[in-house]
């Protein structure tokens, strides 16, 4: 591996000795007068790997839009950081600090991958440009993939949109990276090289919040499983567990489907 | 009778006429540059939360393309001063134009913004990027390049529509061939000098459009995923435009 995931904090000794960095209580989402999230609670610590399952429409990607105020919620509260995220003020500075990767890549079609890394560096942290030009090649380094640089995302296959994707958020440096299904948009060929980098980063002590399917990686990766149906936190606790002694039937139904 | 072919290219090269065709030009730049940043503005406030601004701008969209230029042209200089509301001729043209020009600019940019997936913003949103910079950086650039192909439909429709101004007496290019033809009765050399004035004036702003075309589809190469050693494809697929 040429490039390095530099994270500020490194995993520490037990899991349970780090502090909260993301905490939701109780939350209740509508979508007019659909509710969709019941009174989700879920704390995910620094350097902690938090893996989200459910069947579709279960809730899995709206929980983790509230994180990020992509979404509002009616009740409840989301602390990041211990700051509260439904601050309309201070909104813009706490996603600044939060990193998300779409299953849908959203790279910004019109900059190159190197202009697509720099801008909000650039723009949000005010870095200088020969500045944000170093740090998006290290990150763009970090996912392999440096030789792309002056590329337009639209010639980059899925997989390396990807990556970008995740070097784009990472040059922000977060304290914190959500993922939505970030392999359900790839051909099969090209979900193993998004889910190295993701392995990679998991190892650097990057905090995680990843909505997936691949329950594999979930397996390697996970500190802590969240199973969601009906837009409620069903079961939660390490994969071992979550795979091999899973205590509802629900549970056992979609792990069932998924094997 | 015949065609006088030496009093056609006399016109083609008589100052008088010239003169009218820098003022056809400028009209027009004035009114794209105008229409524009007011059609902005309208789309803006069309596509705002607020519904009584919201209704403001369709209300305002409805009237100044379901009316005439012509009519808008004749109110405005010949009208209002019926109210006590007076503007020069040169002014008429102007607003008249501006306003009608900016009802078509509106629904244009806001087609333009509408077609930009919703996944942009949220990227930018994600990266604590604040909304007027998401404006200005992600979406109207992109918004931009599909607005090229009706805008430059809606700029050559403006060029040709400055002559409507000829009948409030701005000396443009037909105001001038109509005094001239007056003066001379050489219907069809005048007026196919001025033709030939309005086909130059349109083949430019072609070239301009092909341009702002080219410049801004650069980056929307749809080039076949990269698969191994795929880059002489790639180059040669670079100068292509996505459709
Ligand atoms: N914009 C919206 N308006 C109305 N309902 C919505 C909207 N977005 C999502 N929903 C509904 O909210 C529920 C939860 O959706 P969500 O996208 O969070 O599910 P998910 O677990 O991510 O599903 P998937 O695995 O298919 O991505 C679903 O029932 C969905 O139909
Ligand atoms: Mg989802």
């Amino acid at each position: 591996m040429s490039g390095s995931f530099d994270t500020a904090t490194r995993p520490g000794p037990a899991a349970t000795a780090q502090p909260i960095l993301v905490d939701i209580l109780d939350l209740d989402k509508y979508y007019g007068s659909v509710q969709v999230l019941h009174g989700v609670t879920l704390t995910v610590r620094r350097a902690e790997k938090v893996v989200i399952c459910g069947p579709s429409g279960s809730g899995k990607s709206t929980l983790v839009r509230c994180i990020n105020g992509l979404e509002t919620f009616q009740a409840g509260t989301v602390l990041v950081d211990r700051t509260d995220i439904a601050q309309p003020r201070e909104l813009d500075r706490i996603r600044a600090d939060i990193g998300m990767v779409f299953q849908q890549f959203n790279l910004f079609p019109h900059m190159t991958v190197l202009e697509n890394c720099m801008f909000a560096p650039v723009w949000v942290r005010k870095m200088s440009r020969a500045q944000a030009r170093e740090l998006a090649m290290h990150y763009l380094e970090t996912v392999r993939i440096p030789d792309k640089a002056d590329r337009y995302p639209g010639q980059l296959s899925g997989g390396q949109q990807q990556r970008v994707a995740i070097a784009r958020a990472l040059a922000m440096k977060p304290k914190l990276m959500l993922f939505d299904e970030p392999t359900s948009a790839l051909d099969p060929e090209m979900v193993k090289e998004v889910l190295d980098t993701l392995v990679d980063l998991a190892q650097s002590g990057m905090t995680m919040v990843c909505v997936t399917h691949e329950m594999g990686f979930a397996r390697q990766v996970a500190d802590r499983l969240v199973f969601m149906d009906q837009g409620r936190v069903v079961e939660a606790g390490p994969p071992a567990q979550i795979f091999d002694a899973p205590q509802t039937d629900r549970l056992r139904a979609f792990l069932s489907q998924m094997l | 009778m015949t065609f006088d072919i030496s009093a056609f290219f006399g016109y083609l090269f008589n100052d008088f006429l010239l003169g009218g065709v820098l003022t056809t030009l400028w009209l027009t730049v004035a009114g794209v540059i105008g229409g524009l940043l007011a059609g902005m503005l309208i789309a803006m406030l069309r596509m705002s939360p607020s519904r009584l601004l919201a209704g403001f701008a369709r209300f305002y969209i409805w009237f100044f393309r379901g009316t005439p230029l012509l009519i808008q042209l004749v109110v405005i200089y010949t009208g209002l001063p019926q109210l006590g509301v007076k503007f020069g001729v040169l002014e008429s043209a102007l607003i008249g134009l501006i306003l009608n020009e900016s009802a078509y600019m509106a629904e244009i940019v806001r087609n333009g913004f509408l077609a930009i997936p919703e996944g942009q913003r949220e990227a930018a949103w994600a990266l604590g990027v604040p909304r007027w910079l998401i404006v200005l950086r992600i979406t109207l650039p992109q918004a931009f390049r599909l607005m090229i192909a009706p805008l430059g439909n809606s700029v050559n429709a403006l060029l040709k529509a400055t002559s409507l101004a000829s009948v409030i007496s701005v000396e443009e290019v037909m105001r001038r061939s109509d005094m001239l033809m007056q003066e001379h009765f050489q219907v069809l050399e005048v007026y196919a000098a001025a033709a030939v004035f309005y086909l130059a004036l349109t083949s430019l702003w072609d070239l301009v459009q092909r341009w702002l075309e080219r410049r801004f589809s650069r980056a929307h190469v749809r080039a076949t995923p990269e698969v191994g050693a795929g880059a002489p494809v790639l180059a040669a697929s670079l100068g292509r435009v996505e459709r």
